[in-house]
């Protein structure tokens, strides 16, 4: 009886023992983390392989306004970021995908190409726009990588906008009215 | 295949060496096979790609871009300035065609792609044609390539590079004849 | 008692790892360059033939195998494994231990495991990268798996009779190699059956897709999925959302329980019966007889399930050998089934013999494995946090450095583990079969002086021989 009873004490240990594994791979599955993230915030350039990035300014509203007509209006918030990339080395700066994440959510590009571009020596300051829904903006942050066809380990870089619990109602209360992005710039590094 | 301890010693060292050969020859090679190289072509030479010869005939730099019809002349972004390159090509190869991947080159490699339609020289009429596709055969004709580049570079420039991308060789680099 | 397996396997794995340090790194390495070279060629070779790149892919498995193989050999030697069989059946059989017929025997599952657990596919990919890079996104070559997935497709006939004809010609290369008993053509047999299964593998699963989306059109999906439409019908009727509860479990058992069964359970179980396979299917037969309470193997040939098709047909037989026509019927019959029984079941005994270890020693063992495996995930995450991120020309021409780091740290750990875990499966068996004795033990005594004295005394019997 005792045998039986140490057995069976020993198999569950080894149940155990499987689950534990199950849940140590599961954590250090290498597939989770496929990209470096280099995090910034407004204001500040972020230093990336060929340049720098950084995000001027952050506008919302509800109606579109582009090559002077409405385009669009939207029971949601069009948030509009101004994104300026330079080209500070030798490579041009290529970070054409461009999303906004909040929490498991993610954010397309409202035009089917977002993102900067910039010649070397050149910086491209572009406004990016995304259709939000006003109750999921938390801790909102813009993600910019590069669309390899072919990819590694490569940089992403992640830019927290600043929208936080506290002031999110803010944000959605003057997200009202219109909204014009305006087109892209570009001026050699000064 | 059990072994004394000398040859072991001698198997371990053998592999760490075979392994440390193979390892700089692959990072050799591919630094010089996947990164792009260049060929400098003598001042005033020609080189050939895709079936055409091109020769570079000027480099000439300029704060303004006259219009062919007396317009407007356009501006370069702030800090930029306009390089106008002349170009004459000549195509040898009915089998082959030119696809204009022309770039200029500049100190430390940088590479810039023609101003596009985008930017400040849509509008402004040019009395040279831009780069032409589908050439007659042995007929020179002459283009230009307008770049835009950071004024700090303009002094620094090498030539044109004529992009090849379908084979692995040295990228051709034309240079404008020496003054 | 768990925490006894746990020891013995952590335990005695470090030691076999550091005490043979120089040599398994030295193995290693060569079967990791010659992998290497392989892949290099037949990305060269793809400028002249598709086939030809295959045929180099094959290869490049061939190496780490080969490489794999010996390993296991010398930490078997090293713990002993051959001490654990009793005195008179030690002698062992030259052509049992030679590399070509260990390669022969653990092709197909090492093979079979390395494309259902993805590292085909993952090899393939990075000869694909590389073809593309070197021939640009807009060349048409054709790529390996492409021509092999036309030739699945569009030309199945092809593929079967060049299947059917490689066979032959293996089974031919197999009997010379036998005949004359020269070495190189064991080694061309085992390239030719490397090629072969992988085209079986790779070809079958886009045999089998195309199969799949075939029958999807069928009617008889059709009329299934009526009849699935109309059960639901009948069960909404009683309130019970069929679909639904069948499509939660579903999703359940796809998304959390199947991958860690794959992953956590399956790969270490099949490692270990590939290093079964290694250490010797006499080793296996007595490890069976064992099982069943004899702890000496009567020696006759053909009576476990590990001998030679050849001598099971002689075992089972009643009367005389046959003579002419039943002769020549008799040797096609070991042609074609000879090759299943003499390879690809010891697969499937060494399996289920790793499986008689008990649930105890698997949970250790499992667990342990997982701890190399997650290890090396560590240290590829170490590595990428290091480095930092950069463009595909990078990686591609820093990449063998890298993996080398990641892959020699881990690899001949794991693989000592494998020797150390079936050594410690004879253990229990050896115990279990004195155990079985009439005398009821109480207390058995923990294994660890035999780990100890076994280890010791095979290095002196080494050194005096």
């Amino acid at each position: 009886m005792r045998m039986a009873q140490s057995r069976l004490v020993g198999v569950l240990a080894a149940i155990a023992l499987v689950v534990v594994s199950t849940i140590g791979l599961r954590l250090s599955d290498p597939e989770e983390q496929k990209f470096e993230v280099i995090n910034g915030v407004v204001g500040e350039p972020a230093k990336v392989n060929n340049g720098e990035v950084t995000v001027t300014e952050l506008r919302v509203g509800t109606i579109l306004k582009q090559f002077g007509r409405i385009q669009d209006s939207t029971d949601g918030m069009f948030m509009v970021i101004r994104v300026t990339g330079a080209a500070t080395g030798p490579r041009p700066l290529e970070l054409n995908a461009a999303r906004l994440l909040s929490g498991d959510l993610r954010y397309e590009g409202y035009q089917s190409s977002s993102g900067v571009h910039a010649e070397p020596g050149f910086e491209t300051t572009v406004d990016v726009v995304f259709e939000v829904a006003p109750a999921h903006i938390d801790d909102l942050t813009l993600e910019l990588g590069s669309n390899e066809v072919l990819r590694g380990y490569q940089q992403r870089v992640r830019i927290k906008l600043g929208i936080t619990p506290a002031n999110m109602e803010q944000w959605r209360t003057t997200a009202r009215g219109l909204i014009e992005p305006m087109t892209d710039t570009t001026r050699a590094i000064p | 295949m059990r072994m004394l301890p000398v040859r072991r010693i001698l198997l371990v060292v053998a592999a760490v060496t075979a392994v440390s050969i193979y390892l700089i020859w692959w990072v050799t090679y591919a630094g010089i096979h996947y990164t792009p190289r260049y060929s400098l072509r003598p001042a005033g030479a020609s080189g050939d790609v895709q079936g055409t010869s091109v020769r570079l005939l000027s480099l000439i730099r300029s704060d303004k871009l006259a219009a062919a019809d007396g317009g407007q002349p356009g501006s370069p972004e702030p800090g930029a300035i306009w390089i106008v390159a002349e170009l004459e090509a000549v195509r040898h190869d009915p089998a082959k065609e030119f696809l204009c991947g022309t770039e200029l080159v500049g100190p430390e490699w940088r590479r810039w792609t023609p101003a596009s339609l985008f930017t400040a020289s849509a509008g402004v009429q040019r009395s040279m044609p831009s780069c032409p596709l589908d050439l007659s055969v042995d007929q020179p004709v002459r283009f230009e390539a307008l770049f835009l580049v950071p004024a700090r570079y303009a002094n620094q420039l090498l030539g044109i590079a004529l992009r090849d991308d379908s084979t692995a060789a040295r990228t051709t680099v034309i240079r404008p004849p020496a003054l | 008692m768990l925490w006894t397996e746990l020891r013995v396997l952590i335990v005695d794995t470090g030691r076999v790892w550091w005490r043979l340090l120089p040599i398994i790194m030295g193995v290693y390495l060569l079967g990791w360059l010659g992998s290497e070279l392989s892949l290099r060629v037949a990305v060269i070779l793809g400028d002249i033939s598709p086939w030809l790149t295959l045929i180099m892919f094959a290869f490049s498995f061939v190496c780490t195998l080969a490489a794999a193989i010996v390993i296991l050999t010398l930490a078997g030697r090293e713990l002993g494994i051959r001490q654990l069989l009793p005195e008179d059946e030690r002698e062992i059989d030259d052509r049992d231990t030679s590399i070509i017929r260990l390669l022969g025997i653990t092709l197909l599952p090492f093979l079979g495991m390395y494309a259902a657990f993805g590292q085909v596919a993952e090899a393939a990919q990075r000869l694909i990268t590389q073809q593309w890079i070197r021939y640009g996104f807009l060349s048409d070559q054709q790529t390996v798996l492409g021509a092999l997935y036309d030739m699945a497709t569009k030309h199945l006939g092809w593929l079967v009779t060049m299947l059917v004809g490689i066979y032959v010609v293996r089974r031919l290369l197999d009997f010379l190699a036998e005949r004359t008993g020269l070495r190189i053509l064991g080694i061309v047999v085992v390239l030719i059956e490397a090629f072969f299964l992988l085209l079986v593998v790779t070809g079958g699963i886009r045999v089998l897709q195309t199969f799949g989306v075939w029958l999807n059109d069928r009617a008889v999906m059709q009329w299934l999925a009526a009849i699935k439409n109309a059960l639901a019908d009948l069960f909404a009727v009683f309130k019970i959302d069929l679909p639904e509860i069948l499509t939660r479990i579903w999703t359940f058992i796809t998304d959390t329980i199947w991958p860690v069964l794959v992953d956590v359970i399956a790969q270490p179980m099949l490692w270990l019966a590939v290093a079964a396979l290694v250490f010797g299917s006499r080793v296996l037969s007595l490890a069976e007889l064992w099982r069943k309470g004899q702890p000496y193997a009567a020696r006759v040939p053909g009576a476990t399930a590990f001998a030679r098709y050849r001598e099971k047909r002689a075992f089972r037989r009643l009367g005389p050998p046959p003579k002419g026509v039943r002769l020549a019927a008799a040797r096609i019959q070991e042609a074609f089934f000879g090759d299943i029984d003499d390879k690809y079941l010891p697969a499937l005994h060494a399996l289920r013999l790793v499986l008689r270890a008990g649930p105890i020693f698997l949970g250790a063992y499992i667990f342990v494995y997982s701890l190399v495996i997650i290890l090396g995930n560590y240290l590829e995450m170490s590595i990428n946090w290091l480095v930092g991120g950069h463009e595909i020309q990078f990686w591609v021409r820093w990449e063998p450095v890298f993996a080398l780091i990641q892959d020699a740290l881990i690899e001949p750990v794991r693989l000592c583990l494998l020797a150390v875990a079936f050594r410690r499966c004879l253990e229990l068996f050896a115990l279990r079969s004195a155990a079985s004795t009439p005398v009821q033990i109480e207390a058995r005594p923990e294994p660890q002086v035999p780990a100890m004295a076994s280890a010791g005394s095979g290095l002196r019997a080494e050194a005096g021989s």
